[in-house]
């Protein structure tokens, strides 16, 4: 399955941890029915900012689990792991 | 999985529940088919009152000598009593069942529940009813599940419980999931709701089975369940429910009474949940557990049972009803002499009858026989087949049996023939993307034809060849042939091909935008209407639909396309309703939804069966969509569909690839490095005569700077923007509803309209086009360029901007003016302005309104 980064931009700041076991649960479910997961995230320092990196089948289904958890998307880029050690 | 519809049995216990609580204990009796969701009902139930009540759980076993008051003894092992001592001493049994009240008052409120009623003994039925009587002088609630499917009308347990008053006694009968419940479990995991719906009759139980496993497998669970019921019944019983599984759907009575003697053994397998009658048949409760018994049986049983099922079909005086079901028991028994007999038939009688998928399974099993059949014979099949394959959108095995059909034809000087297959073969190539091979093969079939006297054969292909000019929009040719067809057809009396010709020659007239094509289209569709002829009438639909799809009139061309994909649903032809879901797409990308014209074309994109020719504007959509956003793969796609469109030969295709290509390369600002690209695709649409393919890739061109002089016809918006008249040119998207059209022209103006071009973008989410602008105007030393509409103002009903929202929650939160100012770097003044700001956006007056409205979510933070 593509991955892709998300970049997003919160307005106020972005609430961590989030809102609670319920929300939790809605946010993972909206993801699941999209058929995209969530894998981790990065987020600035002033919490206005997160890349995310997600698998999913297409950029859309990333936009629609979005749109359901009502969380902004800036840019969607496909990435491919690279670290230090399976540099290629 | 969540549970679905049950939002009202949940709700019919909460409340039996808080009477109980109150002091008026209930029983609740919940019952259903086996998987219809008893148990997940109590347990979803059970976790929302955990807290509130002690829960005991007991249950009935599934043993063919049940556990003497095996319930009693799950809840009582729960228990810090004496019951378990008194059960294993055997005490007399109202002072066990006394003891066991005695215990549930000690931890009031509580919720028993027992299940699986239908399985329990008789001394478990006396603790049932003894409890049952005496619950409501408790604060319990008792619930107690059975199958009903399980319990005959004369079981003791359904007297009993007939005997308790209803005032704190509630009987629930789980129903099977709607049809729409099912979709939308059936799309979460990517299937198709409706044949899901139609092997489980809704039951939630097969359903999950089903979904979690491989759909063209039985999952064993199913199996484990139909091989423990069928091993209750008495042998007669069991053969009988054995013959019926291999007749698919429901069993008609004179069919049964010709199968067995005794009806008894029906009424044996209806009361163990396996059969149920209705009116005048008998059929399984659910597909599946048919299935699952048909899975059961040995070879030779199953060639037994079909075998007789099959005689006594033979065997009708007329058995023109019956032509499927023999084609089917003749098909599991090899019968080849029956399967050649009567599959042509049979496929013959399902393509009348609209049943197209039908008709082309029974050419496919015919083949499968074909080795014992003449040359003769099998060239009907395939010719038959081929047909079909083109109807039903299989173009490449269309393509296959067309060629073995004319490789036959070459030993029987059957010209004509020979002609009709080279003008079917000329069509499947075009489907597949070959326009070119195409009519390398209708010229053929013309050539082959025209050395005899004109009939069907040569009408039928001056017809094609129209067509295939009227797809690559040259109209004169066009309704030249269409004419050629139209008299011939006239002449021999042939209406099906007249409507085709008249759908031609009226297409390529409406293309040009000559509007009297409209008046050729509507006959054409009207005779197709009048004669059944399907196909005709979807393309007449489709047609119509393209025509006012070039002419930017959306609605009315969606409504054609809805009336096609409608009919082509009904009569079972899935080549139009593919075909369709291109243009759809398109509709929605103007109107502005591009969600769902992503739905629709990814739809048609993943499916491995759609032709070329109905998967490249999908494709093309998709593309579009992500180079206009900014998203990846846009082109990948774009790339892929010039790819396939480069042999089909039909112009609105090509235009449509070629101008999205040309905006994907303008919004990374490299249109440069497609103008070459656009110039040869100008060179084709030029010669054309419909405006709205010529304005659209003159525009592009214009864009790249390379349009020499304006075209000629050219339609309205593309002129006026080709012309610097991009005020008048947005007023005319607009009025068609395309806004992003609307913006493109707004961001040729001034500042003011390109702010609003700006605008129209954002709100399109077409990221790429809005950055591009807004460079052009810091380019152009434009001030104050807009961020565009923030993302949480746009999420936020009530307009906030980020800033408010934040300072609303700190005003909730009961911060004064200065101490937000501290928190937030801004004088108490700025607060005080902004607070104004939101409550008048809020109309609201006071902080404790704001607050409330705040603390009870109406703002979303």
């Amino acid at each position: 399955m593509p991955r892709y980064l998300i970049e997003r931009t919160f307005i106020g700041n972005l609430k961590l941890p989030a809102n609670g076991e319920k929300d939790r649960a809605s946010f993972i479910n909206n993801n699941f029915e999209c058929n995209v997961t969530w894998l981790y995230s990065f987020v600035s320092d002033d919490r206005k900012k997160s890349y995310c990196i997600y698998e999913a089948l297409t950029p859309e289904a990333v936009r629609k689990a979005a749109g359901r958890n009502n969380i902004p998307v800036d840019r969607i880029i496909e990435v491919n792991v690279l670290d230090p050690y399976i540099c290629k | 999985m969540t549970l679905l519809e049950r939002e009202e049995y949940l709700s019919g216990l909460t409340s039996q529940f808080r009477n109980a609580v109150s002091g008026k204990g209930q029983a609740a009796v919940i019952c259903g088919d086996a998987g219809i969701g008893k148990t997940s009902l109590v347990e979803t139930f059970t976790q929302l009152q955990a807290d509130k009540a002690k829960i005991y759980w007991g249950a009935c076993d599934a043993l063919f000598t049940p556990r003497p008051l095996a319930p009693l003894y799950d809840i009582a092992g729960k228990m810090k009593s004496k019951i378990i001592d008194k059960l294993e001493q055997e005490a007399p049994r109202p002072s066990i069942f006394n003891e066991f009240l005695n215990e549930i008052h000690k931890e009031e409120p509580n919720i028993i529940v027992i299940e699986d009623v239908h399985w329990a003994d008789e001394s478990t039925f006396d603790f049932i009813i003894f409890l049952a009587k005496r619950i409501n002088k408790y604060k319990s609630l008792l619930i107690i599940t059975y199958r009903n499917d399980e319990i005959g009308p004369t079981h003791p347990l359904r007297l009993s419980l007939s005997n308790i008053p209803t005032k704190y006694l509630k009987r629930f009968e789980l129903p099977p999931l709607s049809i729409n419940a099912v979709n939308d479990l059936a799309k979460s995991f990517g299937r198709d709701g409706g044949s899901i719906f139609k092997r489980t009759s809704g039951n939630p139980f097969l359903i999950t089975e089903l979904l979690m496993n491989d759909e063209e497998n039985i999952p064993a669970t199913v199996k484990d369940l139909m091989i423990f019921r069928l091993s209750r019944l008495s042998p007669e019983a069991r053969s009988a429910v054995e013959t019926f599984s291999v007749i698919p759907g429901s069993v008609d009575k004179w069919l049964i009474n010709l199968l067995i003697k005794n009806y008894n053994v029906i009424d044996e397998a209806v009361d163990s949940g396996i059969l149920k009658v209705e009116n005048d048949s008998v059929s399984f409760r659910h597909e599946l557990l048919q299935i699952a018994v048909e899975e059961s049986l040995s070879e030779s049983k199953r060639f037994e049972k079909n075998t007789a099922v099959l005689n006594i079909l033979l065997g009708q005086k007329n058995i023109a009803p019956f032509l499927a079901r023999i084609m089917h028991h003749a098909a599991k028994t090899a019968n080849t002499d029956v399967i050649l007999k009567y599959a042509p038939l049979a496929a013959k009688q399902a393509a009348r009858l609209g049943a197209h998928e039908q008709a082309l399974k029974h050419y496919m099993t015919a083949l499968q026989f074909s080795e014992h059949l003449s040359s003769n014979e099998r060239l009907d099949i395939l010719e038959g087949y081929a047909h079909e394959c083109y109807l039903t959108a299989r173009i490449e095995e269309g393509i296959q049996s067309c060629k073995s059909a004319i490789e036959i034809l070459k030993d029987h000087h059957d010209p004509i023939r020979e002609g009709e297959n080279f003008r079917r073969l000329s069509r499947l190539l075009w489907y597949y993307g070959k326009d070119k091979k195409g009519e390398e093969y209708i010229l053929k079939a013309i050539e082959t034809l025209e050395k005899f006297p004109p009939g069907k054969q040569l009408a039928m292909s001056y017809s094609n060849f129209s067509q295939i000019y009227m797809l690559r929009e040259k109209t004169s040719e066009a309704v030249k042939w269409g004419e050629k067809a139209v008299e011939i057809a006239k002449s021999i009396n042939d209406v099906e091909i007249e409507a085709h010709a008249l759908n031609n020659i009226g297409a390529s007239k409406m293309f040009a935008s000559d509007d009297p094509g409209e008046k050729y289209l509507r006959k054409s569709l009207e005779l197709s209407l009048q004669n059944d002829l399907h196909e005709h009438v979807c393309r007449a639909y489709v047609n119509l639909g393209t025509a006012y799809m070039y002419k930017r009139h959306l609605s009315k061309a969606d409504k054609f396309f809805s009336d096609a994909v409608d009919y082509a649903n009904e009569k079972d032809i899935k080549l139009a309703s593919l075909c369709v879901a291109g243009e759809v797409a398109q509709i929605k990308l103007h109107m502005g939804n591009w969600d769902e014209a992503f739905e629709v074309s990814y739809e048609v994109y993943e499916n491995k069966n759609a032709p070329v020719m109905d998967k490249l504007l999908p494709v093309t959509v998709i593309g579009l969509i992500r180079a206009r956003r900014n998203d990846p793969g846009a082109f990948q796609l774009l790339d892929e569909a010039d790819e396939m469109v480069y042999d089909t030969g039909e112009l609105m295709k090509i235009v449509k690839v070629k101008a999205a290509r040309a905006e994907a390369f303008w919004l990374k600002n490299e249109l440069q490095t497609n103008v070459e690209e656009l110039i040869t695709a100008y060179d084709l649409v030029k010669v054309s005569n419909n405006p709205w393919a010529i304005g659209e890739i003159a525009f592009w061109l214009w864009k790249g700077g390379k349009l020499q002089k304006i075209p000629e016809p050219i339609a309205e918006p593309y002129l006026l923007q080709i012309e610097g008249k991009w005020a008048e040119a947005s007023e005319l998207w607009e009025n068609l509803k395309c806004p992003y059209e609307q913006a493109l022209a707004l961001s040729d103006g001034n500042e003011k309209t390109m702010k609003k071009a700006v605008e129209i973008f954002e709100k399109l989410g077409a990221s790429a086009a809005s950055q591009l602008i807004k460079q052009k105007m810091r380019k152009s030393g434009i001030k104050n360029i807009p961020k565009g509409p923030r993302k949480s103002t746009k999420e936020n009903p009530s307009g906030l901007t980020g800033r408010q929202v934040e300072i609303l929650e700190l005003v909730a939160n009961g911060l004064s003016n200065s101490e937000i100012g501290n928190k937030l770097y801004i004088s108490a003044r700025t607060v005080e302005n902004h607070i104004s700001t939101i409550f008048s956006k809020l109309n609201i007056h006071t902080r404790t309104e704001a607050a409330a409205l705040v603390h009870q979510n109406h703002i979303k933070i």
